[in-house]
């Protein structure tokens, strides 16, 4: 033929052209902070900061009273320590009767709720009460929620958030401005917003008894969760975004607290912060990396992406997400810059502005990333970074599929061919298309039943994971005495266990495979197409709902695996072998649980529980996804390159 | 036959000669006369007002207060509650944001109530649309429509039409549903002046991009002024720190600041001066 080479055939163009756009996405990503914009208001509505705020230092120091009688209180009560259930059922008693001495119409409630923890289901207590606006319709209301700890340490003055919402409350007492009802969740733990709010949206009928009453307020709006330490004068002020699954609230909310703040005197550039004290990754400004990549905007930018692609909330407010309610945590530092009159300013500002609201938060983005509380970039922007990166992974994919598309193909030329053929009698041989046409279709669903050992992978651990923890727990103590005196020993083990476990696997698959295909030859680039589909196919549909995961995804993934494939060449083999050594998931689970400060199996049970809890991606990708393509990685390496049809065209 | 003629002739005698009788109408007390030629004030004789305000929700309290504004100093001035036609979209005294129930205030001074007693609106809420503000200036209205939701002018009639709200490139926003072009507005008043619904109109629109409005209209007799240029905003006044937002607007302010200036003698006050005390500097934009 002398046409020119389809685009497909030009194999090795694509792929250096698609190593380039790797390395571009890489760069681009440090570039974020640069390119950010500033955050704007997007719902006229809102007007943050317009009204002036009444919160005066007598409500705070109501707050500090509050704080320190609590204090008191939980002193005296120490000898409850032992059962958690009691004191938390003696704390929501003591909340219970101060808001009643606030407002005959407050109507507290105690919420008992379960909380598993550490393997023990347990009963605890939390106490919510809602406070009607009076020239309101309730149907709509925000809520305001916290936390009371074990032990606040003893500060003067100092206004924990059990304080600042009593004062909140108090002050709110006398306010004539309020369109929309106002609940107070006050909790010990953070599952029990999780399941205040469900039994909150759960369908429910009237209450038989007035022990049954569950006072409701229409629907929630947004919500508001504070984290302070009892301290009288701080110094940042820190807000947590993310939800469960990375999801992240309105960017409006954040805008909203921002300008309050700004109008009430904090300089906004500098004294708000979306790093939680204390640092969550103190890696992050090591001084081994270049300057660059250290400024306080980079290292906001990524703990913001780590914080989104474990999925884990950052704080209480994460149950609300799943309701589609908007919700932030506001937190402190320690410090002395300013009193904490300030934040109950801020809440009482920021309250104000969203008692403006007609309706839900609409108007400004859900999906963004923040480089400070003030920059940011939409998904419009952080998307492109993110398709350089899947680049490879795409390409070779989409080789793939022509390459295999050609397979299936019969020339026109054949059918006219077999057509006159036949009208002459002659006997039809078969052209030489057709003779690769099932090999490969087989490989593709070879590839596929990698699949299935994925969902096995994701289903099995649902079901036994007694089983499963059990026999794991009796091989760490078998082995335990002489591993633990090897150098590297348990890393060493986990790799065993890895490589056994994959073998035998591999090994059911290998005759599961020698069963489809018989005779035929295996396919290896349709092969390969097999094990990419799931991978092409999980990495950018899930990069909509947590990008940052399945940007670091795709970051190990794609220069990878990509260009895997069978060669002659021993050297090639061997580096294709390295390279899957370094990336396998015991070396990454391992490298994971070194940065996190902890175990792999401890690691691998966070991970599971988390998706239980949060949804969140990494044990999907990790079962569905990456371990199968891991093993059949090996498998395809691992394949002789003249197992395919003799002819060569696809190199 | 003559005897039919003579019939005919007399029949439409009869129907002829009313036609030329004037229609009485109460007369009123001065206005702000227009510098126009003589041979119209001679056929004046009552003075109509439509002021409208388009646009409901909490935060757009100053299009409300810029039309009380307005209906209270038209009636200080002198025309009478059945000539003044009030449409508000959205009754911001009974909003559970607002601080002072039951008033509205247009400075932050807080020292004039125009929510007070006596306020007469007849369109409210939902029934300021765009088809019922249209029906209005025509007249053509549906059987069952009371007295007082009726324009019910002559061609002696000078009006005054102050329309306040979110507007833009030749339209107005009504309800943050619908829009008025500035298109069927001159055809209403083309319409009016047809029918001789009217001797003179004032047309006053507060708005962004204001003076769009008012581009297409081809009816004689018609004076318009708009608070802003194609492609500038209308800014507020000032803003209430006790509400929480602003509300006045800035063109608004200033007319009603030069008829409380002015009320001694407002016999001798023409548009022109009015017109004059308009500049760059105090609006923002450029009314015209």
């Amino acid at each position: 033929m002398s046409a020119p080479l389809p685009l497909y055939q030009r194999r090795k163009q694509l792929r250096v052209l698609s190593v380039v756009l790797f390395l571009v996405g890489l760069f681009s990503l440090t570039q974020f902070p640069q390119h950010a914009h500033r955050t704007y208001v997007s719902e006229n509505a809102l007007m943050p900061g317009s009204a002036r705020v009444d919160y005066s230092s007598k409500d705070l120091e109501a707050a500090a009273r509050t704080t320190h009688d609590f204090i008191q209180f939980q002193k005296t009560i120490k000898h409850l320590s032992g059962d958690l259930p009691s004191w938390s059922r003696s704390c929501a008693e003591w909340i219970v009767s101060r808001l009643q001495d606030l407002n005959c119409d407050l109507d507290p409630r105690i919420f008992s709720y379960n909380v598993s923890l550490a393997g023990r289901q347990e009963t605890r207590y939390q106490v919510y009460a809602v406070l009607k606006a009076p020239k309101a319709d309730g149907t709509e209301s925000i809520a305001l929620t916290t936390r009371w700890h074990w032990h606040h340490k003893e500060a003067a003055n100092g206004v924990s958030g059990l304080g600042l919402l009593v004062s909140i409350l108090g002050h709110l007492r006398t306010s004539r401005w309020m369109a929309k009802d106002i609940i107070v969740l006050i909790s010990d733990t953070d599952q029990g917003v999780r399941s205040w709010l469900d039994k909150y949206h759960a369908p429910h009928t009237y209450a038989s008894s007035d022990d049954d009453v569950f006072p409701r307020a229409g629907s929630i709006q947004a919500a508001i969760n504070f984290d302070l330490p009892a301290t009288s004068t701080f110094d940042q002020i820190t807000l947590s975004l993310e939800g469960y699954n990375g999801q992240l609230p309105n960017l409006d909310l954040t805008n909203t607290i921002v300008r309050v703040a700004r109008v009430e005197g904090l300089n906004t550039d500098h004294k708000m912060s979306l790093i939680a004290h204390p640092a969550p990754y103190p890696f992050l400004s090591s001084p081994y990396l270049p300057d660059e990549l250290t400024t306080p905007m980079m290292t906001t930018l990524f703990t913001f992406m780590i914080n989104q692609a474990k999925g884990v909330p950052t704080g209480p407010h994460g149950a609300f997400n799943t309701y589609h309610i908007d919700a932030v945590t506001v937190g402190v530092s320690p410090g002395t810059s300013y009193n904490s009159v300030m934040i109950g300013r801020v809440a009482v500002g920021t309250l104000r502005s969203l008692n403006n609201l007609l309706e839900r938060l609409h108007q400004s983005f859900y999906f963004y990333v923040l480089c400070s509380p003030t920059h940011y970039l939409s998904i419009g922007e952080y998307m492109i970074p993110f398709g350089l990166l899947v680049a490879p992974l795409l390409v070779e994919f989409l080789c793939l599929v022509f390459v295999f598309a050609d397979t299936q193909v019969t020339r026109p030329r054949d059918i006219a061919e077999a057509h006159m053929l036949k009208r002459e009698g002659k006997t039809v041989t078969q052209g030489e298309h057709s003779m690769r046409q099932l090999p490969a279709l087989l490989s593709v669903v070879c590839g596929l039943l990698f699949l299935a050992l994925g969902l096995a992978l994701y289903v099995l651990p649902l079901f036994a994971r007694r089983l499963l923890s059990g026999v794991g727990v009796l091989v760490m103590e078998a082995t335990l005495f002489p591993v633990g005196y090897i150098p590297f020993g348990y890393e060493i083990e986990f790799f065993l266990i890895y490589v056994i476990l994959g073998a035998i696997a591999v090994r059911l698959l290998g005759s599961a495979t020698r069963a489809l295909l018989g005779d035929l030859p295996i396919d290896p680039s349709s092969f390969k197409l097999g094990i990419m589909i799931p991978v092409a196919v999980f990495i950018p549909c899930m990069s909509l709902l947590n990008f940052s995961f399945c940007t670091m995804a795709a970051a190990i993934v794609a220069p990878v695996y990509s260009f895997l494939g069978p060669s002659y060449n021993h050297k090639q083999r061997l580096m294709q072998a390295l390279a899957l050594l370094i990336v396998s998931p015991p070396a990454l689970l391992m490298a994971i649980s070194y940065f996190g400060n902890t175990n792999v199996p401890a690691l691998m049970d966070a991970i599971l529980d988390q998706h239980l809890l949060y949804r969140s991606l990494a044990y999907p990708f990790l079962t569905l996804v990456y371990i199968p393509l891991h093993l059949a990685a090996c498998r395809l390496i691992s394949l002789s390159p003249y197992e395919h049809s003799p002819t060569k065209k696809d190199k | 036959h003559l005897r039919t003629i003579v019939l005919l002739l007399c029949a439409l005698l009869f129907i002829i000669i009313p036609s030329y009788a004037s229609p009485s109408s109460s007369s009123s007390s001065s206005t702000p006369s227009s510098s126009h030629a003589p041979s119209n004030s001679t056929r004046h004789t009552n003075n109509w007002a439509v002021l409208v305000c388009t646009s409901r929700f909490w935060f757009n309290y100053r299009h409300i207060s810029n039309v009380l504004g307005f209906y209270r100093t038209v009636k200080k001035l002198g025309i009478p509650d059945s000539q003044i036609i009030v449409m508000l979209a959205d009754d911001m005294a009974c909003n559970p944001r607002n601080v002072y129930p039951g008033s509205i205030f247009n400075n932050e001074n807080h020292k004039l109530d125009l929510y007070g007693e006596h306020v007469e609106v007849d369109y409210r809420g939902y029934e300021v649309n765009v088809e019922n503000f249209i029906r209005l200036l025509t007249g053509r209205h549906d059987p069952s429509v009371t007295r007082s939701k009726r324009l019910l002018t002559d061609e002696r009639s000078n009006i005054l039409v102050y329309m306040t709200g979110h507007g833009g490139d030749e339209f107005l926003k009504f309800q943050d549903a619908e829009e008025l072009s500035s298109h069927d507005l001159a055809d209403a008043f083309a319409q009016m002046h047809s029918k001789k619904r009217y001797n003179e109109i004032l047309f006053m629109v507060d708005t962004c991009q204001a003076n769009t409005l008012y581009k297409q209209f081809y009816s004689p007799n018609i004076i318009a002024i708009g608070s802003s240029r194609l492609g500038e905003n209308s800014y507020s006044h000032h803003s209430d720190s006790d509400l929480g937002l602003s509300v006045i607007d800035r063109f608004t302010y200033h007319t009603l600041e030069f008829f409380e200036n002015k009320q001694r003698n407002i016999n001798n006050v023409s548009l022109l001066q009015l017109f004059k005390t308009y500049n760059y500097d105090k609006l923002g934009s450029h009314a015209e």
